[in-house]
């Protein structure tokens, strides 16, 4: 977070985790289509070859003022193969919230508790505890035939407490209630913090 | 919900780095002094996430956040190399040279970043001098030393953000 009171700009950085083809980018992609171009910056995306995210995708979207202070806020993916460790760790550093992508489809459940896992394991080394730390669980690929149903899900990343999402980000569904339900759960805990 | 009067200092917490209007201007006029005596033909300078703090130059505004994100990574991406490789990590400065102009990342201290862009027909050598010595002048901008103890207070309200921010984001699809 950065506030510049000359500015005044709130600046937040929220990050979107999940394994590999989970859906993160393509939130990314909905999010920069729905938003008014004056709103937001470009869509940045560092790919590989073969579209695959490299190191990660960026979007800005700047708030109206709320008390003054405009809010900034700066939307990552993180890569999700497996190779990109390193690289989901640096762009998950600095980061004011996350959203957890999973993925809904059953064959791809274990690859999503193993991201979870990996995610709580990189904010707990920057010494933050994830129990507490503004999260939101979306549950993606709900279209899927075999989407395992939410609440297994749930119960199996143990998302206890946090709130959790249903989307088909690939059919826009759910990608804005999600972000901004990341948004308020940021800037409460802005408050929080602040109080 | 009101602004409370802006703290005299700044303070860090984790994932926190404060900017008084005062620090701005300091950080400004080091830009600008950088970008005439090197000369430059950009100066831009970050927080470690890539967040615009000022900047110095022609360039499109609406850019800024873009190439903030793509310095941070940047700069994140080269510390982690130098760790693999065992390099020694302070201070670090990528240089790349192109055909019309020269571009430069530098670490400014532990929160800073420091972009400048040149023609190609400064010195290198100069050019990175000016910048090593500015890089530490951002850095004591923002030092935990140089900035006493007062809390920062912003007070976004003790209600919940409410419908202030509903409304805000809903604008934003609208």
């Amino acid at each position: 977070m950065l506030i510049n009171w000359k500015q005044r700009e709130l600046n937040l950085k929220i990050v979107y985790y999940g394994p590999a083809f989970s859906g993160k980018t393509t939130n990314l992609i909905h999010t920069h289509s729905k938003v008014s171009p004056q709103k937001r910056s470009e869509l940045v995306s560092l790919k590989t070859q073969e579209d695959r995210t490299l190191y990660f995708d960026f979007l800005q979207i700047e708030l109206g003022k709320i008390n003054g202070l405009t809010p900034k806020i700066h939307l990552y993916t993180v890569p999700g193969q497996a190779l990109y460790e390193s690289s989901r760790r640096l762009v998950l550093r600095g980061a004011n919230g996350v959203v957890f992508v999973a993925d809904s489809a059953e064959d791809r459940l274990y690859a999503t508790k193993d991201s979870w896992v990996n995610m709580q394991d990189h904010l707990a080394s920057f010494g933050i505890l994830p129990a507490r730390f503004p999260t939101i669980v979306q549950f993606n690929k709900r279209d899927l035939p075999n989407a395992l149903p939410s609440q297994q899900l749930a119960e199996e990343l143990r998302v206890n407490g946090f709130p959790t999402f249903d989307a088909s980000a690939v059919q826009g569904d759910g990608v804005l209630e999600t972000l901004k339900a990341i948004i308020q759960d940021v800037m409460k805990s802005i408050q929080r913090e602040l109080a | 919900m009101t602004i409370s009067n802006e703290p005299n200092n700044l303070e860090f917490l984790p994932n926190r780095l404060t900017i008084t209007a005062k620090q701005q201007q300091a950080i400004q006029a080091l830009g600008d002094k950088l970008k005439k005596e090197t000369p430059a033909e950009l100066i831009f300078v970050a927080d470690r996430n890539g967040q615009v703090i000022a900047s110095s130059g022609e360039f499109n505004r609406e850019k800024l956040g873009e190439l903030g994100a793509l310095l941070a990574g940047d700069l994140a991406a080269n510390e982690e190399i130098a760790k693999i490789i065992g390099s020694k990590q302070e201070n670090q400065l990528i240089l790349r040279e192109n055909e019309g102009e020269h571009s430069f990342i530098s670490e400014a201290g532990e929160f800073l970043i420091l972009f400048v862009l040149t023609s190609s027909q400064v010195p290198l050598g100069w050019a990175r001098l000016l910048i090593q010595q500015v890089s530490k002048e951002l850095a004591r901008t923002v030092e935990p030393s140089s900035n006493g103890h007062n809390p920062v207070e912003l007070d976004l309200g003790t209600e919940g953000i409410g419908q202030d921010l509903s409304d805000n984001i809903d604008n934003l699809f609208s």
